[in-house]
């Protein structure tokens, strides 16, 4: 290689446009869609048939994973002598800020979760975390029966036999990663469909493909 | 010997001490300040503030087990270069709870070297929304979202390599549920809303009894 | 980057990231298209701004073609082919600038910087010599040089981001910097070998 070559590659080298030129790219594109033909009613039914195949077989394996575990939920009942060690949250329809535990389901983490409430200090984990409802983002209860129900979201009990039992601390820290990340995502969801809500109603295209 | 010894850890021991703080300075570069926030503890209807530092995560990804459902796989995969996970949200119960400095302090921050915005909506009804990576070279190492809405402010800053793609196919998948979080273990219940309420209604019966006298 | 099992390379993991983001982008999903965007927009942004020399004009150009590729985004098959597809559109929407302004900035001889002594303002001043120099060229000329010094790119790559057969694209290259050479080396009274 030269010393031209070299001195052309220093000249030439590629420079970064400014900070926010992707955001700017985003305003445009908002600003200013170009409005596209709407699409006839067949090809929005065609559309519907034009998911990848490999997405059809990720619906279909999850619907089918679904109708499993809801059966399997439905038809055993939970063994008396088996420890649930997993945190449980009760949900009282249409009062999702309910502080009140479903009665009789008190739980040792619940009961260190009342503790809480009192304001002693939790040991092991960093900061405090307090919460609410999101209420932004928790849509209404319209459960019918009206009767408090228990959402467990622990491990099935095989795997849990063969595997060491966490402790709590260690729990509580996922639980709290999770919400955290939750948060994040449906946040970031938000902003997205902020963008797309936005776009002039006149000019906003039918996505032909949906995610 | 000994003041050779000596001679070498004076030369080495700053040296690896300058490593150790630009280490931590460059993983602390995406941290957002989010403290001017606090005041707004006691004014908000409702609070919601997570810390989630590296020791946590830690902890948390050894009780996830990728084998145990594809959604936990997913969260170890996220978490894997995670260092950080910063949350504020406020709610309020009516428009025009906070001010636009407070607003501005966060996104003052936003501007500041290294971090690129890659989305910057303006909404009259949703309200202002701010989202901005900090890359290093081609990887994310953090992420800020900036949502200031009508009744509701929400700070969120992550620090770490992120997926932000997957990242948002989360939203729905951890098997909690959407409300009802706080009956959670670790959780403490912070709800002004709530707390005013048990003194209004403890003034009801009073004044009732005092009426027909 | 790490993944959950083994470890895959630095640009494996882009590709796949890439490539995840204009699926979704393709679907409606503004934010994996700000990643797109955020990925490539030095690129396209630096070929706009050495070709025309003028930042914002680059800024603008840079900003329709990522337009440009918003409405295309389905027709983008691959990762590789959305870099193609970006050099290409820049490089032909910048020639296609400069036509329309039907400006050809001329520098002479003489606005070229006199030797200097030997530090590093001598080598910001060359780069900055060479650039008004390559400036000069014609346009395609122009774009086979920036290309090839900007890109990486060999001659049979340029031929097809800039739809001209190879031998047209060498024989660009070798005038330009002889050329080059030339104008170097007599105002700057050193060779570039």
């Amino acid at each position: 290689m030269s010393r031209l070559d070299d001195e052309l590659k220093i000249a030439f080298q590629r420079q970064e446009p400014p900070a926010d030129f992707a955001a700017h790219v985003l305003a445009r594109l908002n600003e200013a869609s170009v409005p596209q033909a709407r699409p006839t009613v067949w090809q929005r039914l065609a559309s519907v048939f034009a998911m990848p195949r490999l997405g059809y077989a990720a619906v279909g394996a999850m619907a089918l994973l679904l109708i499993i575990i809801g059966i399997a939920l439905l038809r055993s009942p939970r063994p008396a002598g088996v420890e649930n060690n997993a945190p449980q949250v009760a949900i009282s329809p249409g009062n999702p800020a309910s502080e009140k535990p479903a009665a009789g389901n008190a739980t040792p983490e619940q009961n260190a979760s009342d503790k809480l409430k009192s304001g002693q200090p939790e040991d092991g984990t960093n900061a405090s975390l307090s919460s609410t409802t999101a209420g932004h983002h928790a849509e209404p209860s319209s459960r019918p029966g009206g009767s408090h129900r228990l959402i467990s979201h622990r491990a099935p009990v095989v795997a849990q036999q063969s595997q060491p039992q966490p402790s709590a601390e260690a729990l509580a820290a996922k639980e709290k990663v999770l919400f955290a990340l939750q948060i994040t995502s449906e946040t970031l969801n938000d902003v997205q469909r902020v963008i797309s809500d936005d776009r002039p109603q006149d000019e906003k295209p039918e996505p032909v493909q949906k995610r | 010997m000994k003041s050779q010894t000596r001679r070498f850890l004076k030369i080495i021991l700053p040296g690896l001490l300058l490593v150790a703080l630009a280490a931590t300075a460059s993983a602390q570069d995406a941290r957002i300040q989010m403290s001017q926030l606090d005041r707004f503890n006691d004014l908000a209807d409702k609070v919601i503030s997570i810390d989630v530092n590296e020791s946590l995560i830690n902890l948390a990804k050894s009780v996830l087990n990728p084998k145990r459902s594809p959604n936990e796989a997913k969260i170890i995969d996220i978490l894997s270069g995670l260092k950080g996970v910063y949350v504020k949200r406020f709610e309020f119960d009516k428009e025009g709870s906070y001010a636009a400095a407070d607003v501005e302090y966060i996104r003052s921050q936003l501007s500041g070297p290294g971090w690129e915005h890659i989305a910057n909506v303006r909404s009259k009804r949703e309200g202002s929304y701010d989202v901005v990576l900090m890359y290093e070279g081609t990887i994310i190492k953090g992420l800020a979202v900036l949502a200031a809405e009508p009744r509701a402010l929400t700070v969120v800053n992550v620090i770490g390599a992120i997926d932000l793609a997957k990242l948002r196919d989360l939203e729905g998948n951890f098997g909690i549920p959407k409300f009802g979080l706080e009956q959670m273990p670790g959780i403490t219940v912070h709800d002004n809303r709530k707390d005013k309420q048990p003194q209004d209604e403890q003034k009801k019966p009073q004044d009732e009894q005092k009426k027909p006298q | 980057m790490v993944g959950w099992e083994g470890t895959t390379t630095l640009e494996q993991a882009t590709e796949a990231r890439i490539e995840q983001a204009l699926a979704r982008s393709a679907a409606g999903d503004q934010l994996a298209f700000a990643e797109i965007v955020r990925q490539h927009q030095g690129m396209v942004f630096s070929l706009a701004y050495h070709f025309l020399r003028d930042r914002w004009l680059a800024e603008e150009l840079a900003q329709e073609v990522f337009l440009n590729l918003h409405q295309n985004l389905s027709a983008i098959k691959s990762p590789a082919h959305l870099t193609f597809w970006l050099r290409k559109v820049t490089a032909h929407r910048s020639i296609d600038q400069t036509r329309r302004q039907k400006v050809r900035p001329q520098v002479s001889l003489d606005d070229v910087p006199e030797p200097a002594a030997h530090h590093v303002e001598e080598d910001f001043m060359l780069s900055e010599a060479l650039r008004r120099l390559v400036e000069t060229l014609p346009e395609k000329a122009r774009m086979v040089i920036i290309l090839r010094y900007q890109e990486d790119l060999e001659p049979a790559e340029i031929s097809k981001v800039l739809d001209m057969p190879v031998n047209t694209v060498k024989s660009h290259l070798r005038r330009s910097l002889a050329l080059l050479r030339d104008k170097l080396s007599r105002s700057l009274g050193e060779a570039l070998v």
